[in-house]
């Protein structure tokens, strides 16, 4: 059955009334909770995570995919109306999208500029995951443990390398969740181990408590500091119809939204690049063409690149996500989390022994991008109340969230306790410049790291040759090296540069 | 001498974990079988010493690394609000719990007026015992008081 064919069939899958509804309620949700400034997508996500235990598992992925991608649009909205980004991706948005809003005196045109272009992005990447989405999972299925062990190394590696300024705090955050995940039973025998008698560490660190600590309660944590912060008024109302596109706006707005859209989803499938990369790479490349106003002065061009792209990589990211297991960002590894929580394996064999799924997945993501734009330009004339809101309400809000969030995952306080630690440990980590994007993604992925590690090892008895005569892993663990030691060596050379010139 | 901070303290707790992992997982785990091959402390007791090293290494730079991280007041007593809830739940249970927080954050320390109060207390209880309580269907725990009563 060809491509085309599986995502009809996941349409079929998709389009019953409870899935749409699951999908219309996460993509109001998540575009909410991504509208609200200092949230971000990936705290988002993680606080609406206990939401989707209502439903069956597929409906469940349904309203997460919904969630996740929805807040990528959300962000956008602080960016332009307040010049406050709601997340990471919308900072370039902000460049642009303000002074449209303000100086040029067309705030709902920056909006509908914002909402159509990351619809294009989005659109373009979900086609593109389509037919690419597949063909990596029958590559994958060619993989074994020492492929697996060095794709997953790489994917580890590349997040730890560009997350942050410092590789090494970097390298440092990413043991600390695999060790965190290592508690519990062993991946292999099912023994257990690090509980040190504990019957609740008997059971390892639960997953949602954990993520809604490190991202959600830090999150509050660092919030209260903007609580005092004026909220600035706008003194525009905003309408459906006063924000209507003209034929010339839209113009200008297709051609570096289809740019950013190929070239978000190329960035989006590289592990630790994701939505925010893809942002400042659609900006920069953006920069290099013609634009009717110039960029950083209100122009459509430049709210357009950056938004395709950042939806486009969310989209694109999905490819290894879903073919290899990997994710490619933060709030990646909690969808891949949440993903595993219901049961599911994703990697190579996903779209072989459960198509439904994968092919439901992929077609509720082009569904909740229609949802999305539709919410999106709905929700226009309320977003000055929406984004209004002061921060000191909101920090009562989600911490009520965050406890009773974690609760409901684990019947226990044992929960409770979990997101207070790491929302503590997240807290201290980011004031001290440690990124905790590579301790979320660490710790979904150490397992499968643990378990093909140690088959490889077993096959080889002992033997490291394993991850360096196949001709697959060879390659890999050439690029796994390279990515190791390129940044030392760059990091040498400028140091000797330096005191050469001095 | 440097000043003893956070941007030190990390690295060397890191690198004590690091060392109780990695003791644990080659004494008591096992790190290689000759038979069964690699044991459960195998793969832990590799990142543990990874993680050393990086710590070793981050501790180093920790020194070359310009001003202290600044901690302000108002941080704490979010930590403080939460652990107050996790320990409150005990003894009144969640849902007073909930509502005495709400009150008393924004009514003591935020000075808001009853009628926000009010609004945001109403928000709040509308999430916890309509979506997780109703729809969700989450029981949530009572405290001693609770139980007595």
């Amino acid at each position: 059955m060809g491509n085309l064919e599986l995502l009809l069939k996941g349409f079929a899958i998709v389009l019953t009334p409870q899935n749409i509804g699951a999908a219309l309620v996460g993509a109001i949700l998540g575009l909410g909770v991504g509208a609200m400034p200092g949230v971000g997508s990936l705290a988002g996500v993680a606080l609406l995570l206990p939401l989707t235990y209502k439903f069956n598992p597929t409906t469940a992925i349904i309203m997460l995919g919904a969630l996740y991608y929805s807040n990528m649009y959300g962000g956008s909205y602080s960016a332009i109306l307040l010049n406050i980004p709601g997340d990471s991706p919308a900072v370039m948005t902000a460049l642009d999208g303000y002074p449209m809003a303000k100086k040029r005196k067309r705030p709902g045109q920056a909006l509908l500029t914002a909402n159509m272009s990351s619809f294009i992005g989005g659109t373009i990447g979900m086609i593109i995951l389509t037919f690419a989405g597949p063909g990596l999972a029958n590559l994958g299925l060619k993989f074994g443990p020492s492929e697996m062990t060095a794709i997953l190394l790489i994917a580890m590696t590349s997040i730890s390398w560009l997350v942050g300024e410092n590789p090494i705090k970097g390298i440092l955050i990413t043991m600390v969740g695999i060790l965190m995940a290592s508690i519990g039973m062993d991946t292999l025998s099912g023994s257990p181990r690090y509980d040190f008698g504990n019957m609740y560490l008997l059971g390892g660190i639960p997953f949602t408590p954990f993520v809604i600590g490190t991202v959600g309660f830090s999150q509050v944590i660092s919030l209260i500091n903007e609580r005092n912060k004026t909220t600035k008024k706008m003194d525009t109302k905003l309408s459906i119809r006063g924000s209507m596109l003209t034929k010339r706006d839209f113009k200008r707005l297709v051609p570096p939204a289809l740019r950013s859209g190929f070239l978000g989803t190329f960035v989006g499938v590289l592990p630790g690049a994701g939505a925010t990369t893809g942002s400042f790479m659609g900006y920069a490349i953006q920069k290099k063409f013609k634009n009717e106003d110039e960029l950083g002065t209100g122009a459509v061009e430049g709210i357009a690149a950056c938004e395709a792209a950042n939806n486009a990589a969310a989209a694109g990211a999905f490819a290894p996500l879903l073919a290899l297991g990997i994710p490619g960002s933060g709030t990646g590894a909690v969808l891949l989390g949440g993903l595993m929580m219901w049961g599911l394996n994703p990697g190579p064999l996903l779209f072989k022994n459960e198509p439904d799924f994968a092919w439901g997945l992929i077609s509720s993501l082009f569904l909740s991008n229609i949802l999305t734009l539709i919410v999106a330009i709905m929700v226009i004339p309320f977003l000055t109340k929406i984004l209004s809101v002061p921060t000191k309400y909101m920090i009562p809000i989600i911490t009520v969230v965050c406890v009773v969030g974690s609760y409901s995952t684990t019947y226990s306080m044992y929960g409770v306790f979990i997101m207070l630690a790491s929302g503590i440990l997240g807290y201290f980590l980011q004031k001290n410049d440690y990124p905790v994007a590579p301790m979320l993604l660490s710790f979904v992925l150490a397992p499968l790291l643990e378990t093909n590690m140690r088959k490889a090892f077993i096959i080889s008895e002992g033997s490291l040759s394993i991850f360096f005569t196949r001709p697959i892993t060879l390659v890999l663990m050439i690029i796994f090296i390279s990515l190791i030691t390129v940044p030392i060596i760059r990091g040498i050379l400028g140091k000797v540069k330096k005191q050469k010139t001095a | 001498m440097s000043k003893i901070t956070t941007k030190k303290i990390i690295p060397l707790l890191f690198i004590a974990v690091g060392l109780v992992f990695a003791i644990v997982g080659f004494t008591h785990l096992g790190f290689w079988d000759t038979v069964e091959g690699p044991m459960p402390g195998f793969f832990p007791s590799i990142m543990a010493i990874v993680m050393i090293f990086s710590g070793i290494i981050a501790f180093i730079q920790s020194f070359k690394e310009d001003g202290n991280v600044e901690y302000k007041a108002p941080e704490f007593l979010v930590i403080s609000a939460g652990i107050g809830i996790f320990v409150a739940t005990f003894i009144i249970g969640l849902i007073p719990t909930i509502i005495v927080y709400i009150i008393l954050w924004l009514k003591l320390f935020e000075k808001s007026s009853w009628k926000n109060t009010l609004i945001i207390l109403a928000i709040t209880l509308f999430i916890t015992i309509g979506v997780f309580g109703t729809w969700l269907g989450i029981q949530f725990p009572k405290g001693i008081l609770e139980n007595i009563l």
